[in-house]
């Protein structure tokens, strides 16, 4: 980029000399006139040529160069403050667009990963919110399953009770049953049926 | 036909129990009839060895006032006892265990009293009763066992199983 600008300005450095130059010469160039007093101006030609000798122009010559190489070096000079400002102003707005397009890519960048964390959380909510119903359902279901296999349980248990009481009896007191000691609980229960039995006897017979 | 098979009002005695001791009775009665009517017809002068009475058959005869040498006596009785092998009133009691002698007096003793004075007691076993038994007559079952008893008070243990848990 700077080799660029250094051309750019060599170039331009040559094209402002070579146009001064030229602009020069014709302006102290002979004028061609085909007025009749054309005597009279070869006649003035002549003693300018008497005038402006050789050495004298070659006097104007170096005046000339002198003003031009002057005029050069002071574009020269003003070309290269104004590249120097160019180039600073090419500088600071190429800072300048770097960062908006930096910002606007940081933006973006930014403004992706947002949305994509937005898109991840709810994902993740939802996946939270699936799990907590599942959770919820699983209990619920887990709790009815329970409820109903312990309603199973005591109601198998309170139709084999008696079994289970009985077995139980009968392996806790086991040969050890006397039914001298039973004799008193017999008479009782016999009492109790007294008048069902005579009932049915009477009618029996 | 006596007075006695008309009416029969035999007392029984507290060894002859159900209908088992009843036949065995009526075995024995007739056996002794048959040795007494044999001995009858004996030839005189020859020695006459009577058969041997049970417990049971005596203390029948004994309560019932019956001589066993008196052949009408003993046609009466024998008449009245198979009357009541027919007809006697007869409850089945099943116990976990044999019952003892001594228990089944008592039972038979308060059977006679209080639900009929001639009622035979037809004894069987059933080892799951445990405790309690379970008396059968023609048309009813009377569960008297204590797992009839648990059935009977489930609920309540139930509360207290209940009760025990929380």
């Amino acid at each position: 980029m700077q080799n660029w600008l250094d051309t750019i300005l060599i170039v331009g450095s040559i094209a402002a000399a070579t146009l001064a130059f030229i602009w020069i010469a014709v302006r102290i160039g002979p004028k061609k006139n085909s007025d009749p007093k054309k005597d009279y101006g070869d006649a003035a030609e002549r003693d300018v040529e008497h005038i402006f000798n050789n050495e004298f122009r070659e006097e104007l010559r170096n005046r000339g160069r002198l003003h031009f190489e002057k005029i050069i070096g002071e574009n020269a000079m003003f070309l290269q403050q104004d590249l120097r400002l160019t180039t600073s102003q090419i500088n600071e707005y190429m800072k300048q667009e770097i960062t908006k397009t930096l910002q606007e890519a940081f933006t973006k960048y930014e403004s992706s990963i947002s949305d994509a964390k937005q898109i991840a959380l709810d994902s993740i909510q939802k996946t939270q919110v699936a799990v907590e119903d599942q959770r919820k359902m699983m209990g619920e279901q887990l709790d009815r399953e329970i409820t109903e296999e312990k309603r199973r349980i005591l109601e198998r248990f309170e139709r084999n009770m008696t079994d289970i009481v009985n077995h139980y009896v009968l392996q806790a007191i086991g040969n050890q049953i006397n039914l001298e000691d039973q004799l008193e609980y017999i008479l009782g229960e016999l009492e109790r049926n007294k008048r069902e039995i005579i009932e049915d006897i009477e009618v029996g017979a | 036909m006596s007075k006695v098979t008309q009416d029969v009002r035999l007392l029984l005695p507290n060894r002859l129990v159900g209908p088992v001791d009843l036949s065995r009775t009526i075995r024995e009665l007739t056996n002794l009839d048959d040795s007494l009517h044999q001995a009858n017809l004996r030839t005189p002068g020859r020695s006459v060895s009577l058969p041997k009475t049970t417990r049971t058959l005596e203390d029948l005869a004994e309560i019932n006032k019956i001589s066993l040498l008196e052949k009408r006596h003993r046609e009466v009785l024998l008449e009245a006892l198979k009357i009541y092998q027919k007809k006697a009133p007869v409850i089945h009691m099943s116990f976990t265990v044999e019952p003892s002698a001594a228990v089944l007096a008592e039972i038979i003793v308060w059977l006679r009293k209080n639900i009929k004075e001639n009622v035979l007691l037809d004894v069987g076993l059933q080892p799951t009763i445990i405790v309690g038994c379970v008396a059968r007559t023609s048309n009813k079952v009377f569960d008297m066992s204590l797992r009839n008893n648990i059935s009977k008070q489930a609920p309540m243990l139930m509360k207290y199983i209940g009760g025990q848990q929380a």
